[in-house]
């Protein structure tokens, strides 16, 4: 009889502790913030402002249709930060600079007549994962009425490669007459691991928002921004340039100026 | 400490289970329930922490261990003993779980303290009952 009374005793405090466990937790992710990136570079030659006796335009550097994260902080951050940096470094060469435009439309028609080239930039980043996998924890209540269920983390490593297209068109035959592509300095091997649990697999696109694989990736890319910065530089030849400008003239002659 | 009224040792039962389940309702609400908490839990402060975090367990397992006590009297450390050990072992080894992720919550080495704590004072409490059930006739 008191072997029963133990047992019902335990059972009823098995109960009791199992009806104050905590209800199935929503997976969160960790409390990691996600750092503010500023891209930022100085050119390293100053000349005299109008000096190269050329009228550049510059349209807003904008990612290829095909990159799946243009709206991301980082890489809004990256585009603005590019777009400034490549406007200051116009200007250092001795160009005088007209915009910076949102767009070829936003270019009024006067502005077409005295611009001898609008520069065009299109910024084609890849993320190529390397390896990794996602971890599932199970969570398996046993004493509870909850239902079982995993949460899910990732650690591995992504590479980052890609191109940034620069080209020149002549804004009234919208006829392209210089073009360069600067490859973005791979950046292999970036270690992310997602700073949280998840309660499912996030994809590709998701991923990236997780805080500890954005910082990550943003730590990468800025490492990388001024060598980035002074490969494009090297593109911007005056010399070459100007050696441009008798077929502007030709081209701008066909519209009748 | 032998409590003879059986009013006083449902009382040494019950009122450990209110204090828990008061804790509880009061500062964590009750998952089976689905009762939220009616205050704001006091995680900043350490000891008002312990006390809504840590207590009621150790609060349910001084019952369980008294609620044995008042079914096995003075056997209580001689046939009742496996019940008590199986108890206390339970307590320790459910946070083992937790961590584990067999069962639901959260493991804290507050809990496993909490637990010897519960059971230490259990003990002192008891000890003449101990002493008594331990003397060896020369």
């Amino acid at each position: 009889m008191r072997h029963f009374l133990s047992c019902i005793a335990l059972a009823l405090f098995a109960f009791l502790f199992y009806a104050s466990s905590p209800a199935k937790k929503v997976a969160q992710p960790a409390d990691v913030a996600m750092q503010t990136f500023t891209f930022d570079y100085t050119p390293k030659e100053s000349t005299k402002p109008g000096s190269a006796s050329m009228v550049l335009a510059l349209l807003k550097p904008q990612y290829a249709t095909t990159f799946p994260f243009p709206n991301g902080e980082l890489f809004k951050s990256f585009r603005s930060g590019l777009g400034s940096d490549i406007e200051e470094l116009i200007i250092a060469k001795g160009f005088t600079l007209k915009g910076p435009y949102e767009g070829y439309d936003e270019m009024v028609f006067d502005d077409k007549k005295r611009i001898d080239m609008a520069i065009l930039i299109e910024i084609n980043p890849q993320f190529v994962s390397a390896q990794g996998e996602w971890k599932e924890t199970p969570h398996i209540n046993l004493l509870s009425m909850a239902p079982s269920y995993s949460t899910f983390s990732y650690s591995g490593t992504v590479s980052l490669i890609g191109k940034i297209n620069i080209s020149g068109l002549e804004p009234l035959t919208n006829e392209k007459i210089w073009s360069k592509s600067v490859s973005i300095p791979n950046i292999e091997n970036i270690q992310i691991n997602t700073s949280g649990t998840y309660d499912r697999r996030l994809t590709a696109n998701e991923i990236l928002f997780d805080p500890g694989v954005y910082n990550a990736v943003g730590t990468a890319l800025l490492a990388q921004y001024n060598g980035i910065m002074d490969k494009v530089a090297a593109h911007f030849n005056v010399e070459e340039f100007n050696s441009l400008k008798s077929q502007i003239k030709e081209l701008k002659s066909k519209k009748g100026f | 400490m032998a409590i003879k009224s059986p009013f006083l040792s449902f009382l040494s039962i019950l009122s450990p289970i209110i204090v828990g389940l008061f804790i509880y309702t009061l500062f964590r609400g009750i998952p089976l329930l689905h009762s939220k908490s009616l205050m704001p839990s006091p995680i900043h402060n350490p000891l008002l922490s312990v006390c809504v975090y840590n207590l009621p367990d150790a609060l349910w397992l001084f019952a369980l261990l008294q609620s044995f006590k008042v079914i096995w009297r003075s056997e209580l450390y001689s046939k009742g003993l496996p019940w008590v050990c199986v108890s206390i072992a339970g307590a320790i080894l459910s946070e083992y779980a937790q961590k584990l992720h067999v069962i639901p919550g959260t493991f804290d080495l507050l809990d496993i303290a909490a637990y010897m704590n519960a059971t230490a004072i259990f003990i002192l409490l008891n000890t003449t009952i101990f002493i008594n059930q331990n003397k060896f006739s020369v």
